[in-house]
């Protein structure tokens, strides 16, 4: 099927998220609008307008009610699905480079930039899920980064929200309690930036992506390693099919002022599937005309979507070839 | 003697690649034994996933 192009934004992709019943895509992009799709027509829904910088990161509850977003204009802020109508706005001393709702939807996990003088902090604040109650301004913890140590750039809760895990610049993996703001582990996982950070739908193992060009699987309880997927790009996003294939998405391309040939960059915008336990390539889908930034699988399974530095969302339904797919064992 | 040697490679990728569904379904069901577990003593079971049980319905 000839894959749908989401156009509305004017500037580059940063995150892309489908809701729970995955009905509908959430984009945030560096216009500073957070757009909401119909993920089945690509019908526009709706815009989020208040950001001055910027969107980093969105996320949606769980009940697809309330809307989270993160910004380079040093803010955080909760929206009302359904109206648009910005909620609360939670000010910070840096940009917000990653937002996450815990599993159970009562709090939003903020990674902020570290800059000027201000440390890098992983903060939890509290989310009151019914729209029209106030929300808290006080968070519930702060993760602050230690003098030293490389700043997080991504983040997301594991399963019952036990721990908070963290991927950083300096491509290490960590591991929270959060609850008693202590690091319980580190893994070096990447040789480079932790471009992406996404949960298996159960969330006991993660999947990240990183400019060193691989990706990884990594149990969450231990950090253990369990699968790596090398490409000969930098990636900025790798995602996990829930259903039909045990297969991983990722994506990625050399920016343009990394690059002196033209030629040097052709082929490298695709989005490449990879068999999930075989660590095999099994095919690409292009498309983007710059790098792929972020990746997101519908939870059916039956679609996919990336969002690119060209400014276009493209929600590609599979083939009935993907789905009866099957490799040699 | 080369179809042989072909064989042979073949049969071993297979071998290798059986072994590692093994491993990953084998650590998958001790996890998921786990974290269900978890979830039970703590009265968190998890909401069924969105779409299962309504795909279904309408299909």
């Amino acid at each position: 099927m000839r894959p749908i192009l989401l156009q509305g934004h004017t500037r580059s992709l940063t995150q892309i998220k489908y809701n729970r019943e995955g009905d509908l895509l959430f984009t945030v992009s560096k216009d500073k609008v957070c757009n909401a799709w119909y993920s089945h027509n690509g019908e526009r829904l709706g815009t989020y307008n208040g950001h001055v910088g910027s969107v980093w990161t969105v996320d949606v509850n769980s009940a697809s009610t309330l809307l989270v977003t993160g910004s380079a204009d040093n803010t955080c802020k909760l929206w009302e699905v359904q109206t648009g109508k910005c909620l609360k706005t939670w000010e910070f001393k840096t940009a917000v480079k990653r937002v996450a709702f815990s599993e159970d939807d009562s709090m939003v996990l903020c990674v902020t930039e570290e800059r000027m003088g201000f440390a890098g902090t992983i903060t939890v604040l509290p989310v009151n899920p019914d729209v029209n109650a106030e929300q808290s301004s006080k968070p519930v913890m702060e993760l602050v980064n230690q003098k030293g140590q490389s700043k997080a750039v991504v983040a997301d809760w594991s399963y019952l929200d036990k721990y908070i895990i963290s991927g950083h610049e300096d491509g290490s993996l960590c591991q929270w309690d959060w609850k008693n703001n202590k690091k319980l582990n580190t893994v070096k996982a990447h040789d480079g930036l932790i471009s992406d950070l996404q949960m298996s739908p159960d969330r006991s193992y993660c999947i990240t992506s990183s400019k060193d060009k691989v990706a990884k699987i990594f149990d969450i309880e231990t950090l253990e390693e369990k699968k790596c997927f090398v490409t000969d790009t930098p990636l900025n996003s790798a995602t996990l099919t829930p259903k039909f294939q045990e297969f991983v998405i990722v994506g990625g391309g050399q920016e343009a002022m990394d690059v002196t040939t033209t030629s040097a960059r052709a082929g490298k915008f695709e989005s490449r599937f990879y068999h999930k336990i075989l660590e095999e390539e099994v095919g690409r889908v292009r498309g983007h005309f710059g790098p792929i930034n972020t990746l997101a699988v519908h939870p059916d399974g039956k679609s996919y979507s990336s969002g690119g530095e060209d400014g276009y969302i493209r929600v590609h339904h599979f083939d009935p070839e993907y789905f009866t797919f099957k490799m040699e064992i | 003697e080369d179809l042989a040697a072909g064989d042979a490679n073949a049969a071993k990728l297979i071998a290798a690649r059986r072994k590692a569904i093994e491993d990953w379904y084998g650590w998958r069901k001790a996890t998921e034994r786990r974290v269900t577990q978890e979830r039970a003593d703590l009265g968190k079971e998890i909401v069924k996933n969105a779409d299962e049980g309504k795909s279904e319905v309408i299909e």
